[in-house]
Order: structure tokens, then C-alpha cells, then sequence
């Protein structure tokens, strides 16, 4: 018996299952420890709070046709270095292809554009400068002579630009009122483009500096510029704003804003008070927040009917959503419909759409009816997927996450279709490699993906059933493209018969494993992280007798084993000796051969459980500290058969059999398992010290007494390599002669 | 021979009292140019017609107005939230400048840190022409472990202010009292943010006499000269059960779809789930929950006035200047006219 070697890897497992676990934690493709899904589904705009993305696409996108070759940001922010009077001898490509062809009134703009930047506080300073009041002045006046010279080159080519110069010149010069006047007097008239975007933005700027706040939130909210927007109108962010400003205009965009704002607020609130407190439960949520709830709903279908309302649809959304986020399911449904044949812009028909799902999910009993509905729906909203590099995940990725795994998942296992549940959960997986694929070798499985999790969370007759529902019945039509759906490693055949032959092994059905286990392929047990340790562990070594099977550097739950080729599939074979031995305790017909059989099994049966060196027979990973399982108590019974029946025929394997059964702790728990003694560390001597914690209800502790009587009456030429060897062992009997 | 031990006892003794005033030659002195004064801290300077009757009705002579304050990033001090002058104060006006300096600072790189601090400071007066400025303000939560190198820090700008002709002043926190004092020609004992606002379980954080008593006794003799500053504002504080969230500056506690009243205005429990979005200062967003509480702290003038009373009788010459802080159209109305009349004017009717 090794103990200390054991105990010593038993620290190495604890540090090693911490790490495992952080892996799991962060794994790339799904949701930290916080993530909820309970995602926002009302989107009047755009997923962006800001258009500041938006405006340097336009930039580079309008620089890269005028220069005929590619514009990058870059460019763009280094015309800031660019010196006025040398831009002849630019090479931005910007500057370039104004001289290149010969464009005057374009080179005019960039010169004065590029005094503009030289003299705008850009950062780039001497944090400690501030400048007085001649420098105030001087640079009041260089942006006063940037806006004269502007308005005088403005009479040509390139108005747009020409204008958002003036207009951002006067703003710095702080001209307020020249910045509304000059946007009202030419701004208004130009044509749609990134600059007048730009200056529209200078003009709401100063629209708030003259405090004209709604005002200013209209045109923030009308260019996507959401944050300012909202800070715009931040103290009326509920129903009487959205009423007074609705009236003033029946289109406003800082309505749409509050809208939004108001209807993803009402559900947040209901998202929130999930698992601690509901409306009605003398909850937190009061009545009169409630009641405001009904009356904008009620106040949104009266807006849909106004014929000047040009996007009946957004009202009615928001309607269908707050009456069914807050229990009046019908009349949402009935909302839904009539939104979705509303006139309204894409992105708020689309906004309708994903709503439209999950409140039918909330209300149709029939099964199949709702399968015809949302299978096509969710063909669509899945495409509707969307990554980019700039902008991350769109909104419907938002969306997908909540309907399939708050509404949908739910929806099912509420139908007894766990099946189709499970499914779901890998469909919205799935919505993550739109970002990219993992880098998978064939075949290979990661466990830790939210679909295989569930996996390795259901028992034999669940995964049977789920086998069942796969492989040997007719597929609906709904759970066929689900099916086809996932990702093809979780569609090979071999990782449902690999884990219910894995799983019923764990359970002691040996029997039941094997036609399951023959099922399995090597080359696609070659391709899982396990094959690392199939490759080079032996489960028939007596674990209670020699050191851990550790390897050299990767050590059990490292999360560093690279996939070993495999000539055979170690699981099989170690069913198929355990089944031999089952058979050899059945047939022996002499109690040493009994004893012998009891006894080899017992060594299968513990180095296969989660304790054993062999975990991964049994397992996919080695979480926790390793708890007995049932496959430790079998071999403990086992062994004790072995103790009975070779006490006085077989002195040797009586002795190790006694070994076994000190070695077996079946008190162990993940995280608190009793051990009859540990190390402590001594910080004087830096030496580690055996303590003993002796307690005779353990089992633990009464077979280590029981092996220590023994020991002490062992005869005088016996005397064992395990047992000298043993340092808990000899200690105690050093200790207690 | 028994009147000679007795003059030579009176005389031992009047020189001894004559050595104990000269070791503390400014406790219980006055502060230079006293005169009701106000703290303005906003990061914009425009007053309504409130903030400008605050101070025509109340006579207010002094205006302490934060500038930009100093912090710590990868190691070098650099300014922060500077000020932006949107109006003017009017010119009958006296302005101290302040600088708020995090106490990071002192523990980073501050090599000239005392020359950036002035030349900026006067070059903003400058700038912005403002009125009747004869010193600069330093206000730091200094603690014993930075104190070396704020004095330090202090001594080299009031060496540089000195030059100009200029005096330095310090803020005073309580628990300061206990130290040797700044290097500063007067202080200002900020009577104020007493408790710890993180904690819900507190007395009012901002002021409650049963924290600041313990502080009384280190203040007749200390050494510098003071004026007292006291608290007009209010503090709305976000609590998630017992754990504190965020302050919430600006939110408007009034809008009852978001909070609800629990009795009285000094708690409301949040009814609407919320992302506040850059609503706070700084840029960060806080989000409310259902069932987040938000606690309204604010100094009571009654116990206010009563503490005054109590600090009056051990160091008079601490209210012959007073200072509110701040001025702030919300803040103004936490106290009735009377009250404000009442501590300004407190060394007089003493």
C-alpha cells in the first residue's frame, strides 16, 4: 500500500480538478457562470447603442469609391497627422486621389479640414497643458476662419462635406446658435449621406447645449446614436413622456426609443424577478408599475390606429409583448397576428416574428400544431444569425438564445419531449459558430459542449430513450431538421452507444454494456481526449498495492491529453474480463479460487471507478475530488468474499485483500471525504507530518485496524514488499507499539 | 520667602503657558479673509437663478470651486474631470480654486507633480478671469501611510504658490485631526461624510453627531488654523439587500414607475428593472433590479445646528468662517434660508 504516494496525488488532483473546472468554465462556445439568455426581444432599432461603427464604415465606404481604392480607418485617422501646407506630398490615399485627379474644390476641403483637426482637442496633448485665454481665443478664431473659408469653397463641389465642416468649425467655436441656424438654413436640404449624418449629429449637439433636449434625442435617436439619445431623455423614460411626444409627432424617433426602452424594461422586469418574486406574489414588482405596464399596452393599440402612425406594426409588437409578458396571453396572440400584417419597417416585422414565437410557445396545447408553426419560423430565424469582426453577434443571435433555450426548451420538457428539448439546447449552441468552428480533428467530441453535457448528465434508460427517439423510430419533421442540424460530430452513431455502454458500466450492468460497447469504433475512441490515458493505463494492476498510474508530465484532469490511436477499445475489453470474472466467482469450485476470482474482480471493479486509475472507463472526465461510486462498493464486497475465503488457505492474498478493504474508502464524498489520517505541512521544519484522525464508525478506519492486528501477527519470514513500504502503515504501529 | 516661591510659581507658570501657545501659534486662529463661502464640485460652471439667489441673499463672499482633480493612471498623476466653463460668478466674488488629488497619487510618480498642479491651477483663473484669487485649495484623504509624501507634496507647492504671493489651504477630514498637521496656511474641518456609505447598516454617512464627537477632543489645540465646512446634500444610495451598488447622483426618485415610496422620502424600493446608462457619474451603468432599495441621506440642519453649538464652545474661531457644501439647486433646498443665515452667522450671535 503506497498511501503517501497516494495522498500526494490526491493534492495533485485536487489543484488538477480546479483547472478542469476552470476549463469548463470558460470554454469558448457557451455561457459563463451568470449568463441567463433572458435577452432582450423588442428591438425597434438595430442591436448598436451607438453609430459611431456605422459612421467610419460610411466614412471608409465613401472615401474607398472617391479614391478607387481601399480607404481604411486607418486612413481616416491619420489624416490628423496630415500638415495643411505639405498635402501634396501626402501618400494617404485620401489626399492623393483628390490631387490625382485634379480635384480642387476636394483639396481645398482637406486642407481646411486638416487645419480643423490640427486645432479641435483631439487628446493627443500634454495632459497638464491648458490654454489661456489668447490660446482660447486664437483657436476660437482658427475654427471661426476654418467655417468663413468653408462657406466660401462651399458654393462648388462636395456641399455635404463642405457643411459638416462649417458646422463642426462653429461647434468647437461654441456658435450654438449658428450650428441650429446653418443646419436649419442648407443641412436639411442635402442629400442622404455619411457627412450629413455627421453634421446632424454636431446639430444635436447643440441642440443640448441650448437645451433643447427632446429635440436633440430625436435626431441622436433618428442616426442610431441610441446612448446619447437616451441620455437626452433620461428622465422620461415612462408612459407620460411617450404619450406627450407621440403627440407632437406621431413618427418621432425618440418615441420609438422610449418604446423600445419601455417595453425591454417591463420584460426585464419580469426577467429579474424570476426565482425570488412575481407580480402577484406580493412581490417587488408594484401594482402601479403593473398598471403602467396595462396602460401603455393599452395606449400602444390606440397608437396603431392613428392613420399618421407610419409604423403601426412597432406599436402593436409592443403591445402583443407587454400583454403577454404580464399575463394577458390571449390578447398578445391576438396583437401578434395583427402586428405581423401591419405595416412597419423589416427590422420591426422582424422584431414581430421572433415575438410571435415565443408567444405561441406560451399558448398552444397542441403539439403538433405548434410543430408545423415553428419549425419554418425557426428555419428563418436561425439564418437570420448573423457575426462580423466590427460588430460581434447581431441582434437575432440575441434572440435565437432566448427563444430556444427560455421559451422552447422549457416548452418541451413541459410536453415530456426531452428529446426535443435536448435538441433545442444544441440549436442554440449551434448559433455560436456563426463567430467560427472549432478547430476538431474527425469524430472528436468535446464534452464540455452544452449539448454533451446534458449528455453526461442522463442516466442509461435516458440516453437509451434518447437512442431510441434518434435511431430506431420516425422522425417528425421538427425534430428531423434539429437532428440534422447538429453539428456532425454529435450525430456519429458511436458517441450514443460509446456512452450508454460507458453509462451502464458505471452502473454495475455488465452484462447490458457489451453488445453496446462492440458497437463502438477505435477510430472514433481515437479521436476523444480518453484515448491519452486507454493507451497507457492497466486496470488490472491492484491499486491498493502499487503507486499511481500517473503519467510523466499530463496528469488526470490537466485537460492537456492529446488523442492517442487506439488498436482496441479498452472499455470493451474491460467489460468482457469483468464479465469473465463474474463468471469465475460463479463457477470456482474451491474457496482459493473463489477467492482468487473475488479478488481480481475487485481489482477491475475499483480501478474502473471514478478512484481507480482507470476513471475513463467509466467516465468522460474526472471532476471533484473522486467520490465512491457503485462500482467502489461492489469491489469492496468483492473483497471482503476474498478476505472470508482465503483467511486460512491463502495467507498472501489474505493479506492483500486486507490491504484492499483499508484502501477503500467508502465515505468519500466530492468534496468532504473522511480520511482516517492526512499531512499536514510544517512551515518550521518544512517537513510533511502523518496525523492520524482515528474514528471507528469509518469503515476506513476499522478495516485499517483489523489490517494492523493482522500485521502484527504476521509470522517472522513474512514480510512483503507493500507492507514495509507502507509509511502510514508502519508509522502507526511505530506509533502505537 | 513664601512670596517669593509664589512669584517664582506664577512666573514658572506664565512662562510655560507662554511656551505651550508658542508651540501651537495658530490654534484657535482665524482664517484669512472670513466670510460665508460655498463649495462648488460640479464638473460644468453654470448657476440657475437659485444657486444665484443663494448667493446674493445669503451674502456669500467665497466661492471654493473644483477645478480638476488628480489621479493615478499606470503609475503617472495626471488631471481629470476639469471643469468647464459654461458661465461666470459674479465679480463681487472671491474664488478659491481646489484641487481634489486621490490618495493613489501620492503613491505613484510625483516628480513635479506640485509645479503641474499650480501653473495649471493659475492658468485656468487666468483663463477664465476669475475673481479675487489669492490661494489655492488642495483636498486629499490622506491617510498616516501617504502622509510623508503629501507633505511633502505640500510643502513644494506652497513654496510655489508663496512665490506668486499666494497662501495654500488644505481640507481637514476627521479622522485627520489626529495627526500633525498639513504644512498649509489654514484648513478646512470637512464636518462631513462622517460614516462609511457602503455600509447600509450605518448611522447617516454623511453627517451624524455620534461620529464626529469622538473627534472633538483633538480639536481645540490643533495647531492649524480652521474653518468648518458643513454638509447641505444628499446622497442617494442603491442597496441590493445589505450590499451597496452605486450612488445615484442624478436619478430622479420621483418617477414612481421606477421607484416607490416606502414611506416618507428617505427610502424607495426600485419597482422597474432598469439599465441606467452613463446616468451616473463616471462611465460605468448601473442596472436596477426589482427590489433594490435606494436610501436618501441627507444631514439633518436640527442636529447639525446642535453639533455646531458644541463645537462652537470648543473652538470658537472655527465658525468665523463657514462653508456649505455645495452649491447645488437640489442641495439648497435640504435646508430652510433660516438655517443656513443661522450657521453662517453662528460667531456672531456667540
Amino acid at each position: 500500500m503506497i498511501m503517501k504516494r497516494s495522498i500526494v496525488c490526491m493534492r495533485c488532483i485536487k489543484a488538477l480538478v480546479l483547472l478542469t473546472f476552470c476549463a469548463f468554465a470558460s470554454k469558448a462556445v457557451a455561457c459563463g457562470w451568470d449568463a441567463t439568455d433572458n435577452y432582450y426581444l423588442f428591438y425597434a432599432f438595430s442591436g448598436d447603442r451607438t453609430n459611431t461603427a456605422a459612421i467610419r464604415t460610411g466614412l471608409t465606404q465613401w472615401w474607398t469609391e472617391y479614391a478607387g481604392t481601399v480607404v481604411t480607418t486607418d486612413d481616416l485617422d491619420a489624416l490628423n497627422e496630415e500638415i495643411p501646407a505639405r498635402l501634396s506630398a501626402s501618400k494617404n490615399p485620401i489626399v492623393r486621389a483628390a490631387y490625382r485627379k485634379g480635384d480642387k474644390a476636394m483639396q481645398q476641403y482637406l486642407r481646411l479640414l486638416c487645419e480643423y483637426l490640427a486645432a479641435a482637442p483631439s487628446g493627443e496633448y500634454d495632459p497638464w497643458d491648458y490654454p489661456d485665454a489668447e490660446e482660447l481665443a486664437a483657436q476660437r478664431a482658427n475654427m471661426l476662419s476654418v467655417a468663413r473659408r468653408a462657406a466660401q469653397a462651399a458654393q462648388g463641389n462636395h456641399r455635404a462635406q463642405f457643411l459638416l465642416l462649417r458646422i463642426r468649425a462653429l461647434f468647437q467655436a461654441q456658435q450654438w446658435q449658428d450650428v441650429v441656424k446653418l443646419w436649419r438654413q442648407e443641412g436639411g436640404r442635402l442629400q442622404q449621406s455619411v457627412f450629413k449624418d455627421m453634421a446632424a449629429g454636431f446639430y444635436a449637439g447643440a441642440l443640448r447645449k441650448l437645451g433643447s433636449d427632446e429635440d436633440a434625442a430625436e435626431i441622436y435617436a433618428s442616426l442610431g446614436d441610441l446612448h446619447s439619445a437616451t441620455w437626452c431623455v433620461h428622465d422620461g423614460r415612462n408612459l407620460g413622456t411617450i404619450r406627450r411626444l407621440l403627440k407632437q409627432n406621431p413618427n418621432s424617433q425618440a418615441v420609438r426609443l422610449l418604446v423600445q426602452d419601455f417595453v425591454n424594461n417591463a420584460q426585464e422586469t419580469l426577467d429579474n424577478a424570476d426565482g425570488f418574486a412575481r407580480l402577484g406574489h406580493n412581490g417587488y414588482i408594484s401594482k402601479v408599475y403593473a398598471e403602467e405596464v396595462a396602460q401603455f399596452a393599452l395606449f400602444a393599440m390606440q397608437a396603431a390606429e392613428n392613420p399618421a402612425v407610419e409604423d403601426p406594426c412597432m406599436w402593436l409588437t409592443a403591445a402583443a409583448w407587454t400583454s403577454y409578458l404580464y399575463g394577458d396571453k390571449v390578447t398578445g396572440n391576438n396583437l401578434i397576428d395583427q402586428a405581423m400584417v401591419a405595416n412597419g419597417t423589416p427590422q420591426m416585422k422582424d422584431c414581430a416574428r421572433v415575438i410571435r414565437i415565443v408567444i405561441r410557445s406560451g399558448l398552444v396545447d397542441d403539439a403538433e400544431q405548434f410543430d408545423a408553426f415553428v419549425l419554418p419560423e425557426l428555419q428563418w430565424l436561425t439564418q437570420q444569425v448573423k457575426y462580423s469582426e466590427v460588430g460581434g453577434f447581431n441582434h437575432f443571435f440575441n434572440a435565437s438564445q432566448r427563444v430556444f433555450l427560455r421559451h422552447l426548451v422549457p416548452y418541451y420538457r413541459q410536453q415530456g419531449r426531452s428529446t426535443d428539448a435536448l435538441l433545442c439546447i444544441a440549436e442554440a449552441e449551434k448559433m455560436y459558430s456563426r463567430a467560427g468552428e472549432e478547430d476538431l480533428m474527425p469524430h472528436q467530441v468535446l464534452y464540455h459542449w452544452d449539448y454533451a453535457s446534458e449528455l453526461l448528465g442522463m442516466d442509461a434508460a435516458e440516453l437509451l430513450s434518447l437512442y431510441k427517439d434518434l435511431y430506431q423510430s420516425p422522425m417528425e419533421p421538427l425534430r428531423q431538421w434539429l437532428y440534422s442540424e447538429l453539428h456532425p460530430a454529435l450525430r456519429q452513431t458511436d458517441l450514443y452507444t460509446d456512452l450508454i455502454g460507458t453509462r451502464l458500466m458505471k452502473e454495475g450492468d455488465f452484462k447490458a454494456a457489451l453488445p453496446w460497447l462492440k458497437k463502438v469504433s477505435t477510430d472514433f475512441l481515437s479521436a476523444q481526449d480518453i484515448s491519452y490515458y486507454m493507451a497507457r493505463r492497466d486496470y488490472t494492476r491492484e491499486r491498493w498495492l502499487e503507486e499511481r498510474q500517473t503519467l510523466p508530465e499530463v496528469r488526470d484532469g490537466f485537460g492537456g491529453e492529446e488523442p492517442t490511436r487506439l488498436t482496441s477499445n479498452q472499455r470493451l475489453d474491460y467489460c468482457q474480463d469483468v464479465l469473465a470474472l463474474q463468471q469465475q466467482v460463479e463457477t470456482a469450485t474451491t474457496d482459493a479460487e473463489r477467492a482468487g476470482a473475488h479478488y481480481a474482480l475487485a481489482t477491475l471493479l475499483y480501478q474502473g471507478s471514478l478512484q481507480g486509475d482507470c476513471w475513463y472507463l467509466t467516465e468522460y472526465y474526472r471532476s471533484s475530488e473522486p467520490a465512491a461510486v457503485l462500482l467502489d462498493t461492489m469491489a469492496y464486497r468483492h473483497l471482503r468474499q476474498a478476505a472470508e475465503r482465503s483467511k486460512d488457505v491463502n495467507l498472501d492474498l489474505y493479506t492483500r485483500t486486507l490491504m484492499g478493504m483499508a484502501f477503500i474508502n467508502l465515505d468519500a464524498t466530492s468534496w468532504n471525504g473522511y480520511q482516517f489520517f492526512s499531512y499536514n505541512y510544517d512551515w518550521t521544519t518544512e517537513l510533511y507530518t502523518l496525523e492520524f484522525y482515528p474514528d471507528a464508525s469509518r469503515q476506513q478506519c476499522r478495516d485499517f485496524y483489523a489490517l494492523t492486528s493482522h500485521v502484527r501477527t504476521l509470522p517472522q519470514g513474512y514480510r512483503p514488499d507493500f507492507i514495509t513500504r507502507c509509511d502510514v502503515l508502519q508509522t502507526w504501529l511505530a506509533r502505537n507499539p | 520667602m513664601r512670596n517669593l516661591f509664589l512669584y517664582a510659581f506664577v512666573a514658572m507658570a506664565t512662562a510655560l503657558g507662554a511656551f505651550v501657545t508658542a508651540c501651537r501659534p495658530n490654534a484657535g486662529a482665524d482664517v484669512p479673509d472670513a466670510v460665508p463661502s460655498v463649495y462648488y464640485w460640479r464638473t460644468t460652471l453654470a448657476l440657475d437663478s437659485t444657486e444665484r439667489a443663494f448667493l446674493a441673499d445669503h451674502r456669500v463672499g467665497k466661492v471654493y470651486l473644483r477645478l480638476f482633480d488628480v489621479v493615478a493612471r499606470e503609475g503617472k498623476c495626471v488631471p481629470s474631470a476639469t471643469i468647464t466653463f459654461n458661465d461666470t460668478l459674479p465679480d463681487t466674488m472671491r474664488v478659491v480654486p481646489v484641487v481634489f488629488l486621490t490618495e493613489d497619487c501620492l503613491r505613484a510618480d510625483i516628480a513635479g507633480l506640485a509645479k503641474h498642479i499650480v501653473e495649471r491651477a493659475m492658468k485656468m483663473c487666468a483663463t477664465h478671469k476669475l475673481p479675487g484669487v489669492k490661494e489655492l485649495q488642495i483636498d486629499c484623504d490622506w491617510t498616516p501611510t501617504s502622509r510623508a509624501a503629501y507633505y511633502n507634496l505640500l510643502r513644494q507647492v506652497r513654496s510655489l504658490l508663496s512665490a506668486q504671493g499666494m497662501r495654500l489651504s488644505v481640507t481637514v477630514r476627521l479622522h485627520q485631526l489626529s495627526q500633525p498637521e498639513p504644512p498649509a496656511d489654514y484648513g478646512v474641518l470637512m464636518l462631513y461624510n462622517t460614516g462609511d456609505f457602503r455600509n447600509r447598516q450605518s448611522r447617516n454617512p454623511i453627517f451624524a453627531t455620534e461620529d464626529v464627537e469622538p473627534y472633538l477632543p483633538h480639536l481645540k489645540a490643533y495647531p492649524l488654523p480652521l474653518c468648518a465646512a458643513y454638509p447641505n446634500f444628499r446622497w442617494q444610495r442603491l442597496f441590493s439587500g445589505n450590499d451597496f451598488k452605486a450612488l445615484l447622483y442624478s436619478e430622479n426618485l420621483r418617477d414612481s414607475t421606477v421607484y416607490e415610496p416606502m414611506g416618507g422620502d428617505s427610502l424607495y424600493r426600485v419597482v422597474q428593472g432598469r439599465t441606467l446608462h452613463g446616468v451616473l457619474r463616471g462611465a460605468y451603468d448601473v442596472h436596477l433590479s426589482p427590489g433594490d432599495e435606494v436610501l436618501v441621506s441627507r444631514a439633518h440642519p436640527d442636529e447639525v445646528l446642535r453639533l455646531a453649538h458644541k463645537i462652537h464652545q470648543v473652538r470658537p474661531s472655527l465658525h468665523r468662517q463657514v462653508i456649505f457644501y455645495h452649491l447645488d439647486n437640489p442641495s439648497i433646498e435640504n435646508y430652510k434660508p433660516d438655517d443656513y443665515e443661522t450657521l453662517y452667522r453662528l460667531y456672531e450671535v456667540h
